[in-house]
């Protein structure tokens, strides 16, 4: 690797982060204003035109509140847990390409940080390291509605973690690589001309295993029983104040964020756009609008998922393990089995 | 016979442990642990192994799986075992990635650090297990294991010796040779046998779990 290319590599993952970590507040805010919308409130509004600069004004209330640590708390874990639970967040989205290679300054450059071959397998790998922090901490909190919140943090990771892996089974057999610029660009063309080749409507079983087992990987609602603010008064991260708590917080966002691209990803064909190249637009212009139509893609997950948690109350916890367990893993068994006989007979 | 240090090393490591654990605790432990190690490495660059970036990496990802690996034996909270577990599995992972092996890596950290370990976490924190008295450490047992790790060593020396001892990664394993297609094939194919049985062991396992905890339930 020459020089250029190591400049490349260090304002790409500059880029990413700074991606990441703006786009976080953006989501606090409009996850209030969308939850006060649906409950016909007003949301936040004193600060900034439509509270837009709410989330700024939380973020100096987190840096100036007190720190507290409970008495009896495991110390250096008690302080590593949310950065344990942030950091593998934040290090997933380095395996997700946004957009097809562009050129400049006379050299390929590929709109993804780490163009692993088998990049789905590294996002799920470093985002499971994600439940440590959060078992850690409830652990090291020394609080029981905290190690509450932590065992089922663990229990609800293992459980969900295999219909995962067995959804995207399906989306791998079709497309024959664990790249996932390969599976976007698998998905690019129609069927029949009108409906567009993603995945979302060849693999319509694993898509569903896999939105739902992405909100029990996300603990967010109705899975986020290791929160559950009515039973463990706020579960994992009940002990922690100030800005260790905000990057608990901000790690669920980030989470959210790169579970949305992956989803794009895998099921709703990346940044294809059918018929995009018909139009004839210029190198330049085509990325741009294949890198919006990515992020617009992307948002509307986002934005799945913040509706469904205003609208869904939460699973019970024995409901959580037999959805996982009972319907959801021999689901994705009766899918990869269906995928495979569907391929062979189409060949 | 120039690089068989890192194996010696590895043997000692129960005599550091006995002697840091009665003057520092943890923290010396930890100390001399780290400053044996680096003393290993600069003796292996000095030798000559330490050529290009990978053998680097090489150096630096193993240093943190037998670092990790030393602090789970070494440890008295079974908490902090299992997290210095995660480490260890992690840089074995990155050893992986080294060898151009990223499937393996990958799987690796996927199935012991991401599930298994998750799982041996439960049962720590369900039980609630008291801290391990370190007082036990040492006597009789310590000479008597590095007695056996004298043993062991002599015995992979012995095996190893005819190879040459070299520590640099294989030449031919810079091609894709262990990509997830040819492990498929492998698996499926010349393997099929020895993969269904190992399948079967676990099935076995499995069905004898669920049995043994029904039983109980049942009295």
């Amino acid at each position: 690797m020459d020089l250029l290319g190591f400049v490349i590599a260090i304002v790409k993952a500059l880029i990413v982060l700074v991606l990441m970590l703006s786009t976080i507040p953006i989501l606090v805010w409009s996850e209030r204003k969308l939850s006060a919308w649906m409950q016909d409130r007003v949301g936040p509004n004193r600060v900034g035109p439509a509270g837009l600069l709410q989330p700024l004004a939380d973020v100096v209330k987190f840096l100036f509140k007190e720190e507290v640590m409970p008495q009896g708390a495991e110390k250096w874990l008690f302080v590593a847990a949310p950065v344990l639970t942030l950091v593998p967040a934040l290090l997933a989205f380095a395996a997700i390409p946004i957009g097809d290679p562009i050129h400049l300054f006379g050299r390929e450059v590929t709109l993804q940080l780490a163009n692993v071959n088998v990049g789905i397998l590294f996002v799920f790998a470093v985002g499971s390291l994600g439940a440590y922090g959060i078992v850690f901490g409830a652990w090291a909190s020394n609080n029981k509605f905290s190690l509450l919140g932590g065992l089922r943090a663990a229990a609800q990771l293992v459980s969900y973690e295999v219909s995962l892996g067995l959804s995207i089974v399906g989306v791998l057999m079709l497309t024959g690589s664990l790249r996932l610029g390969d599976v976007v660009d698998a998905q690019a063309g129609t069927f029949f001309g009108f409906v567009p080749r993603w995945n979302l409507f060849a693999q319509p079983i694993g898509f569903l295993i896999f939105t739902v087992a992405a909100f029990a990987e996300t603990n967010r609602a109705p899975f986020d029983l290791a929160e559950a603010e009515q039973e463990l008064v706020a579960g994992y991260h009940t002990e922690y104040s100030s800005m260790k708590f905000a990057l608990f917080f901000m790690a669920e966002y980030a989470h959210m964020i790169t579970v949305s691209a992956l989803l794009t990803c895998l099921f709703l064909g990346g940044w294809k756009v059918p018929g995009l190249e018909h139009i004839g637009l210029g190198p330049f212009l085509f990325g741009v609008v294949q890198t919006l139509a990515f992020a617009m893609k992307a948002g509307f997950v986002l934005f799945f998922f913040q509706w469904v948690r205003w609208t869904l109350p939460r699973f019970r916890y024995d409901q959580l393990m037999t959805l996982g367990w009972k319907v959801f893993f021999p689901l994705g068994v009766a899918n990869v089995m269906l995928t495979g006989v569907l391929l062979l007979g189409s060949r | 016979m120039t690089s068989v240090w890192p194996l010696l090393l590895y043997y000692l490591l129960p005599l550091v442990g006995l002697w840091t654990y009665r003057r520092g605790g943890r923290t010396g432990t930890l100390a001399a642990g780290i400053s044996w190690f680096l003393a290993a490495v600069a003796l292996g660059v000095v030798i000559g192994d330490a050529r290009s970036f990978a053998v680097i990496s090489f150096y630096l990802l193993s240093l943190v799986a037998v670092m990790t690996a030393f602090l789970v034996v070494t440890g008295t909270n079974p908490v902090y075992g299992a997290l210095s577990l995660i480490g260890t599995f992690t840089g074995i992972a990155g050893v992986f990635v080294v060898l151009q092996c990223e499937f393996f890596g990958i799987v690796q950290v996927i199935l012991y650090a991401g599930a298994i370990l998750v799982l041996y976490l439960f049962v720590v924190m369900m039980v609630d297990l008291p801290k391990e008295n370190a007082q036990k450490r040492g006597g009789v047992r310590g000479i008597a294991a590095i007695a056996t790790g004298l043993g062991l060593l002599a015995l992979v020396v012995k095996a190893l010796a005819p190879l040459g001892m070299r520590l640099q990664p294989a030449a031919g394993a810079s091609a894709e040779p262990y990509s997830v297609r040819a492990v498929g094939t492998a698996l499926f194919g010349p393997y099929l046998v020895p993969f269904e049985v190992a399948s079967l062991l676990l099935l076995v396992a499995l069905v004898g779990a669920i049995v043994l905890s029904g039983r109980e339930r049942e009295s």
